[in-house]
């Protein structure tokens, strides 16, 4: 089988389970709603006001944001490991998610509440700085990064400790609780990033040959590195900001589609993002399913949806590693 | 003529190989106490990895290596190293240690846990540094010094170890010819005034002739021809060996064997 | 060596003072006549205070400190990678991980065990790292730890998150303790299940210095030299990670303290010899763990920061030294 054929189908058959998870969240919660008055709901027929609330303003976001910022993730980490040419580099330790936590923790300080908005920001601050001080080296430039940043909120969380609970969610990434207002936020990224990221893959491909190579086959490579950490880091803050930093579907994602589909970018691209978000939005299904019947599970608090990708990740990061020595 | 005596190291049937790939095939070979033995042979042919499963660095696939009569592997590592020292291609320098720090590491095997009380170098590594000519570098970081000198301090390094059998990969790669020529008179002192046994792999057939006892040459993991010099350099074994045309001569100076190419 | 022998005795001279300032500062800040009668007479207003609060914990730092860089030099030296350490390696968080779970579930685990339990933790996300990144040497190699050891601890530190979340609608001095490191609230039991693990670690490290300074060569001259490689190697980890555990059971996965006293050490020292760096390295770790507990404890008085958060903000930038710039080869 081809590899354009198999790419074709890997993308079509994770949309379908997408479709599936998308049912799954919306079925499943606090509520007992039926197939019925969800159909109706999102039909536009339903006149029942709390399902109407439930269904389009939490469970259908929640999902939604879970497979957008998968997509967002695995795509960010193919870029930062093309960058990089390794393919342990991972968006969510490149210091971004702790720039999110940081922007929320520090606009609750100041007595702003928009956490959204504070979480953007801290976080394609984080991203700012990661591209000025990480020029040579950026996924451990991001690890330290995000270790400086992450005990200033520590220390700011140890002044005033009423933002704990909310910044947790970004530190470790969680879905809980999203609205639809978030959802809002992040389409416009998922509709504009993709075609970004998918437009360089040849630069990328290019790249990956070495400097010497890409430079002899007519690459600006300088150009090359910035714009593609740019498109990275970017879509690394917007995802974080939606769902907080993830750990492991951006290893994940692309290390699978490198494994199905091989190291074309142009093919790697719209793979790693079609694993990427069904594997969030599927994670995010256990956490909240595992969370539902705990008792100090409340909607913020919950399960993270990071607890669980960290679960399912750890032995898939084995496995690459000791590919990577053979 | 030598009479023959009890080899100090001896290979029997000994095959050595990769996961995959089998380098060394069933080979016998006899080490006598007090001679310099070059093993040569094309790339590939096996002669590193037989220096090193002679060193117990790499564990055979089949047969045995004999060190005074008893299979080296069933010895321990520490007696090993009292009786064997091997200076390996391509050691590695630890960043920031110096001449002495890294020579003085020779001494593992005749020094306890608690060796770091000693109070500084003893005379082993003294006198190694003396017989390599490293004593104005002793305190000299290694990372700072030449190819050259590195490879000096890996040899005082095995020196300072003070066995009676020296193993030693290809000692005059990154040398001068100064220093080539420095280190092979080292070699034979060793072994006139200390009674010291040396396996080394040359790449320099030349050279080979014109210090060794005893040439062992290799091709595809088997010996090809193994004697004194003017038995093995002959066109026929150069032709059989290293499938070169070569014409030979006696060296002026050493009235040994040496090799032109045509 | 003499010059070893004088930096170790310097460093011990700079711990003695630093505990006693530690010892000497606080709610009430007591000069040394007045400490010593504290300590000593039941009477005394803050005897309670200095001798079941502030003796216990500057203590436990000391000793603390002395484990982690035990654990530090010999990572370093046995993986011949100068980014190995406990905190880099998840070795700290792992452990984390078990203690936290233990102690925010209230699983019935004496406190005496706890450290063992720990050392599970710590082995099990260890020898992910070292066996995902390999005996390799080189800026690959530290570059490998630094991904893989952050991947490891980023995935820890969700499980911290998430037990503490389900246990105590977070807790935030659990919170603190578990990912950063703490010494708060620790007293004489801590103390002494800490020493119980440290002290024979600094013993077997001091006794594997020896052939972990010939892994520096490495491989095959240390096989050479008469090591077994493989087996000196598997026990420096063992060592260094009963040392983390210990410390990461009490006190949570204290960062970078690890990481700098063996650089510290080297530096100050003039030397990169593996005992004579554990020499210097143990008091220098001791000093940077209970400095920076007095920093933390005294910065922001009277809130307490976590003192994992000062070793942060200290070594990180030695960490992007070590990993960004070139290395001397």
């Amino acid at each position: 089988m081809s590899r354009l054929l198999r790419a074709v189908l890997l993308v079509l058959s994770a949309a379908s389970v997408a479709v599936g998870l998308v049912a799954a969240h919306l079925l499943v919660g606090r509520s007992e709603l039926s197939a019925g008055e969800v159909v109706e709901v999102l039909t536009g027929r339903s006149d029942h006001g709390a399902a109407r609330v439930i269904v389009l303003r939490y469970r259908l976001p929640r999902v939604l944001l879970g497979l957008g910022a998968g997509a967002l993730l695995a795509m960010s980490g193919v870029l930062v490991q093309a960058v990089v040419r390794n393919p342990l580099a991972e968006p969510a330790t490149t210091g971004v998610g702790s720039g999110a936590a940081l922007g929320v923790v520090a606009a609750t300080m100041l007595g702003f509440h928009a956490t959204y908005a504070a979480a953007l920001v801290g976080a394609l601050g984080a991203g700012l700085l990661l591209l000025l001080l990480g020029r040579r080296s950026p996924a451990v430039a991001g690890i330290l990064l995000g270790a400086v940043l992450a005990a200033v909120t520590a220390l700011l969380l140890v002044v005033d400790s009423s933002p704990t609970s909310s910044v947790m969610r970004w530190l470790v990434g969680s879905l809980n609780a999203r609205t639809a207002g978030d959802w809002s936020a992040l389409w416009p990224w998922l509709a504009t990033l993709p075609v970004a990221a998918w437009l360089l893959a040849p630069w990328m491909n290019a790249w990956a040959l070495g400097a010497a190579q890409a430079i002899s086959l007519g690459v600006p490579v300088r150009t090359t590195r910035v714009v593609v950490l740019v498109v990275a880091v970017v879509a690394a803050a917007v995802a974080i900001a939606a769902a907080g930093a993830v750990a492991f579907v951006g290893l994940v994602a692309p290390h699978v589609a490198r494994l199905l589909v091989g190291s074309d970018h142009r093919l790697l691209v719209p793979v790693s993002a079609a694993l990427g978000a069904v594997l969030l939005a599927g994670s995010d299904l256990i956490a909240f399913s595992v969370g539902i019947d705990l008792p100090g599970a409340r909607d913020v608090a919950g399960v993270p949806v990071g607890a669980v990708t960290a679960l399912l990740g750890a032995p898939v990061l084995v496995h690459l590693v000791r590919k990577e020595l053979r | 003529m030598k009479v023959p005596t009890e080899p100090v190291l001896r290979a029997r049937a000994l095959g050595v190989g990769y996961r995959d790939r089998q380098v060394i095939h069933a080979l016998d070979l006899r080490i006598e106490p007090g001679s310099v033995t070059a093993l040569v042979g094309p790339n590939g042919s096996g002669k590193s990895t037989l220096l090193h499963a002679l060193a117990r660095v790499l564990t055979p696939t089949d047969g045995v290596v004999e060190l005074d009569g008893t299979p080296i592997t069933s010895q321990r590592s520490v007696a090993v190293a009292r009786r064997l020292a091997l200076l390996p291609q391509s050691a590695l320098a630890p960043p920031g240690a110096t001449v002495t720090e890294v020579v003085d590491q020779g001494r593992y095997p005749r020094t306890g846990a608690l060796g770091m009380l000693r109070r500084g170098p003893d005379d082993a590594v003294r006198e190694a540094l003396g017989l390599t000519g490293l004593e104005d570098l002793a305190r000299t970081p290694v990372a700072q010094l030449s190819g050259g000198q590195r490879q000096r301090v890996w040899i005082a390094m095995a020196l300072a170890q003070q066995t009676d059998l020296l193993l030693l990969d290809e000692p005059t790669t990154y040398l001068d010819v100064r220093h080539q020529l420095d280190l092979m008179e080292l070699v034979v002192r060793l072994r006139d005034e200390q009674g010291k046994t040396i396996v080394m792999v040359l790449h320099d057939l030349n050279q080979a002739a014109r210090h060794a006892d005893r040439i062992v040459a290799l091709r595809d993991g088997r010996i090809l021809a193994d004697g004194p010099p003017a038995e093995v350099l002959t066109p026929r074994v150069l032709h059989e060996v290293f499938d070169i045309d070569a014409l030979v001569l006696t060296d002026p100076v050493t009235s040994r064997p040496m090799f032109v190419a045509r | 060596m003499y010059r070893s022998l004088v930096v170790a005795a310097g460093a011990a001279a700079l711990l003695a003072a630093a505990l006693l300032t530690s010892l000497a500062v606080g709610a009430a800040t007591l000069s040394p006549p007045e400490l010593l009668l504290a300590l000593t007479d039941p009477q005394h207003p803050v005897h309670v205070s200095a001798l079941h609060v502030r003796l216990p914990r500057a203590l436990l730092g000391a000793v603390a400190g002395a484990g982690l860089a035990a654990a530090g030099v010999l990572l370093q030296d046995a993986l011949g990678n100068p980014v190995a350490g406990p905190e880099l390696l998840g070795v700290s968080s792992g452990a984390a991980v078990v203690a936290a779970t233990a102690t925010v579930l209230h699983l019935p685990v004496p406190l005496q065990v706890l450290p063992l339990l720990s050392l599970a933790g710590a082995l099990a996300a260890g020898l992910v790292v070292v066996l995902a990144v390999g005996p390799g040497s080189g800026p690959g190699a530290s570059t490998r730890v630094v991904l893989v050891g952050a991947a490891v601890t980023a995935a820890c530190g969700g499980v911290v998150v998430a037990v503490i979340g389900l246990g105590t609608e977070g807790d935030v001095v659990l919170l603190m303790r578990y990912l950063l490191g703490s010494l708060s609230a620790r007293g004489w039991n801590d103390l002494a299940v800490v020493a119980l693990g440290v002290v024979p670690a600094l013993l077997a490290a001091l006794l594997l210095t020896r052939s972990v300074a010939a892994l520096r060569l490495g491989d095959h001259v240390a096989t050479g030299l008469g090591v077994s490689v493989a087996r000196v190697r598997l026990m420096a980890l063992l060592v260094a990670s009963l040392a983390a555990a210990t410390v990461a059971a009490i006190c949570g996965p204290v960062a970078y303290v690890a990481l700098l006293a063996p650089h510290v050490a080297r530096a100050a020292a003039g030397t990169t010899s593996t005992p004579l760096v554990l020499l210097v390295a143990a008091p220098v770790g001791s000093t940077l763990l209970v400095v920076a507990d007095l920093a933390s404890r005294t910065a922001f008085y009277p809130v307490e920061v976590p003192v994992g958060i000062a070793t942060t903000l200290v070594g990180v930038p030695l960490l992007a030294l070590l990993t960004l710039r070139g290395r001397p080869a």
